[in-house]
């Protein structure tokens, strides 16, 4: 795990990016590594097998199942997701992330099990609390304190960017119909949110588009926005999916810093990344599906490490990235003897990146990584 | 060419009572589906509430000349049937229009209000319920508290309107007042409106229009914002229709046809969609330019009064009769040319709208 925080302090230091947080970065650097190191302290005597059980539990999903037709999207024993910490759900195209988001979410329904999501009162302001995720429709999980983010972004078009920030703050007076004939009633509430708003807006270098309406934004703005807003909800469990796709590699860099940042800030991340340099850089857990199963858990450095996730993963992704089915790959393949051979940190998912990279701009950011990797050597 | 008949038609029909009570539809349309993405095509259904809510209670009951009860159910006082038209029976459809189809697809929602508004008409003309709803011939009497006190001849007392007089050169003293009240009405209501599309309420309803699971994962009930718009605008509907019912001191079957709510839904494209006065402007546009291509084409034709030979299309081209018809083409002619230069509408966004495509 030292590794890895040792990597949070080679990227940072290169290319001097913002850090926003109106500090030193000397300063930041610290609190960010002290932070990360509590992180993984928590989890450090966890198994590293799948169903571990974690100290304090967030969510708890108890066999959990959803098909669709003969496919079993979904079927997960057990899985806990430890509070505070960064957990990143992997996984090849396919495998049920995404159906797992929307099932803890109730976007859809299990067929059986059971979710229980616990509170510590952070953004309820009270006592900690066990929710049974079954008695809450989609809107009601919001309200407590978990919040998602849509693999295909939904930044609301014909809405200023600042109006779809504020949508996402709960508890709004003015949502009533009849107080919102009433201006003067909830006008004080709508200018703190517009306050903090605007706040999230410069945290996510969207300030500038603040009067611009969410569907002039490029691709990899509007994936900013939704996580700005997901934030406004104040949550404690925040899930993202894919949040880094098709986002700039500097600016994936300053969004790696905002999700670390709300890790510092209490809340716990569980998101979907196909991007294992990101992986590697930002969580403190892995959890590894495939067919629907949690197949690995444990820290980056050991589950890059894991023959089985290696098999599931990096090559059988590779294989559904050009639609050979989804077989294992062959052992031999330039791709799987490239991750054999490499060592534990970053080179051996660059077959997986090789295999999503289309632009040029994902040039500059391997070469970027190349740099840190020698920087360390 | 009598031009000054021609103008005094546009602007009756500009600023009468057909404009009042389309603009209120319009406005109603304009919450559903201008603001939230609901697709009512049943929108006369909600007037009729309105204008049956009023009649069906607040007609005076008589004995039919053949025998039979007539009004059965009327008798009721004036303000209790105002209430029970605006508030009682467009909630009521609202919810049950809404709660089979609300959780479903925006489809079914429009399927289900356009049959809606046919099952309700061909009801009320249905001989069986002949002595509540009077079948084709509908209501009648059930308006004169609105007039009496306000508009009457000299000779029955002391009053601000005179019905034998005409205002402004276009309207009788019943219709100036009904016009009055009328336009105030829309302006409170577009008012409220103004006011609740900048509220957090209106913030909630066009995240769902754009995006219904984007707002529930954000904590919106997106199904009880849904039934909301539907009765609001609903009840704006229906308020529309009861002025109608006012206006004309009749409330019957055909004046809620399947046109009538499709000549909302042209207001609200023509002045444009999700715009506070689009509805407004658009239906004072749509009833003007009815208005004057009939003045002006009936105007236009050849025909002989009193010895005197007049216009300039010959028969052979259209009579007058004709005329009444002709004029729908040219309106539907200047929807289409609306459609190809124009399609956000008179106050639409171009920029805006475009935004679709991205
Ligand atoms: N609504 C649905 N109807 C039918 N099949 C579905 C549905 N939703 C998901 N599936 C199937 O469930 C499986 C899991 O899909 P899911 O979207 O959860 O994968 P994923 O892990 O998020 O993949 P990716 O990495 O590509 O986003 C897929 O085989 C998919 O075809
Ligand atoms: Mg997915």
């Amino acid at each position: 795990m030292t590794d890895s925080t040792d990597r949070i302090e080679d990227v940072s230091g290169r290319g001097g990016l913002p850090t926003d947080m109106g500090d030193t970065s000397a300063e930041v650097k610290a609190r960010a590594k002290a932070a990360a190191a509590e992180r993984a302290e928590s989890v450090a005597d966890v198994a590293q097998e799948p169903g571990s059980k974690k100290p304090d539990p967030i969510l708890v999903v108890d066999q959990v199942s959803r098909s669709f037709g003969g496919l079993k999207a979904v079927d997960v024993d057990h899985l806990e997701v430890q509070r505070g910490i960064i957990t990143a759900l992997i996984g090849p195209n396919g495998a049920g992330k995404t159906t797992f988001f929307n099932l803890m979410t109730n976007f859809d329904t299990p067929d059986t099990g059971t979710r229980q999501f616990t509170s510590d009162g952070r953004s309820q302001a009270g006592a900690r609390k066990e929710y049974d995720l079954a008695k809450f429709p989609a809107h009601k999980v919001a309200n407590i304190g978990m919040v998602r983010t849509f693999q295909l972004t939904k930044s609301l078009s014909k809405m200023t960017v600042i109006e779809n920030m504020k949508l996402g703050a709960t508890k709004q007076v003015g949502e009533n119909f009849f107080l919102a004939l009433l201006p003067f009633i909830w006008g004080k509430q709508e200018r703190e949110n517009e306050k903090r708003a605007e706040g999230l807006l410069a945290r996510f270098k969207l300030d500038h588009m603040r009067d611009e309406f969410a569907g002039t934004l490029s691709g990899g703005q509007r994936k900013l926005l939704e996580m700005a807003r997901a934030l406004m909800v104040r949550p404690e469990l925040v899930m993202l999916d894919e949040p880094m796709a098709g986002v700039n590699p500097a600016l994936k860099q300053s969004l790696l810093d905002h999700v670390k940042g709300l890790a510092e800030e209490g809340m716990t991340v569980l998101f979907v990344e196909h991007d294992m340099d990101m992986v590697q850089e930002i969580s403190d857990w892995v959890v590894v599906m495939a067919e629907g199963q949690i197949i690995a858990e444990g820290p980056p450095a050991a589950i890059s490490n894991n023959q089985a996730v290696v098999d599931a993963y990096l090559g059988s992704h590779h294989d559904s990235a050009l639609d050979f089915g989804d077989g294992a790959a062959p052992v031999d393949d330039v791709e799987g003897s490239n991750v054999e051979g490499s060592n534990v940190e970053g080179s051996n998912v660059k077959g997986d990146d090789d295999a999503m990279a289309t632009d040029a701009v994902h040039d500059v950011d391997t070469a970027a990584d190349a740099d840190a990797d020698e920087g360390k050597a | 060419m009598d031009w000054g008949t021609v103008f005094s038609d546009t602007l009756r029909a500009m600023f009468g009572e057909t404009a009042i009570v389309f603009a209120l539809a319009a406005i109603g349309l304009n919450i559903h589906f201008g603001f939230t993405g609901l697709l009512n095509f049943g929108q006369a259904v909600f007037m009729a509430a309105g204008a049956y809510g009023l009649a069906l209670f607040a007609a005076i009951p008589f004995t039919a000349p053949g025998g039979g009860d007539q009004a059965a159910w009327g008798g009721q006082p004036f303000w209790v049937s105002v209430l029970i038209g605006v508030i009682g029976f467009p909630v009521l459809l609202a919810i049950v229009l809404g709660v089979p189809t609300l959780r479903l697809r925006a489809d079914y929602l429009a399927i289900v209000t356009i049959a809606t508004a046919e099952i309700f008409r061909l009801l009320a003309r249905s001989p069986s319920f002949d002595a509540v709803t009077g079948s084709s011939d509908g209501l009648t009497q059930f308006a004169r508290p609105f007039y009496s006190g306000i508009s009457c001849t000299p000779s029955q007392g002391d009053c601000w309107f005179n019905p034998e007089e005409r205002y402004l050169g276009l309207f009788t003293g019943n219709q100036m007042w009904l016009v009055i009240v009328g336009w105030i009405v829309v302006a409170l209501v577009a008012f409220a409106v103004w006011v609740l599309m900048r509220s957090p309420w209106g913030r909630v309803l066009q995240a769902i229009r754009e995006d219904e699971d984007a707002a529930r994962s954000l904590g919106k009930n997106a199904y009880s914002y849904k039934m909301q718009a539907l009765i609001v605008g609903g009840v704006i509907g229906a308020i529309g229709g009861m002025l109608r019912a006012i206006g004309t001191q009749l409330a019957n079957p055909d004046q809620f046809i399947t046109d009538v709510t499709f000549f909302a839904w042209v207001a609200v494209i023509l002045g444009g969609v999700a715009r506070v006065f689009g509805p407004i402007l658009g239906s004072m546009i749509f009833w003007a330019v009815l208005a004057f291509s009939d003045s002006f084409l009936r105007q236009s034709v050849k025909r002989t009064v009193s010895g005197e030979e007049l216009g300039f299309i010959p028969e052979s081209i259209m009579t007058t009769n004709q005329a009444g018809l002709v004029r729908f083409i040219l309106v539907g002619a200047m929807l289409a040319a609306l459609a190809a230069f124009r399609p956000q509408g008179i106050l639409g966004d171009k920029d805006e709208m475009a935004l679709d495509d991205r």
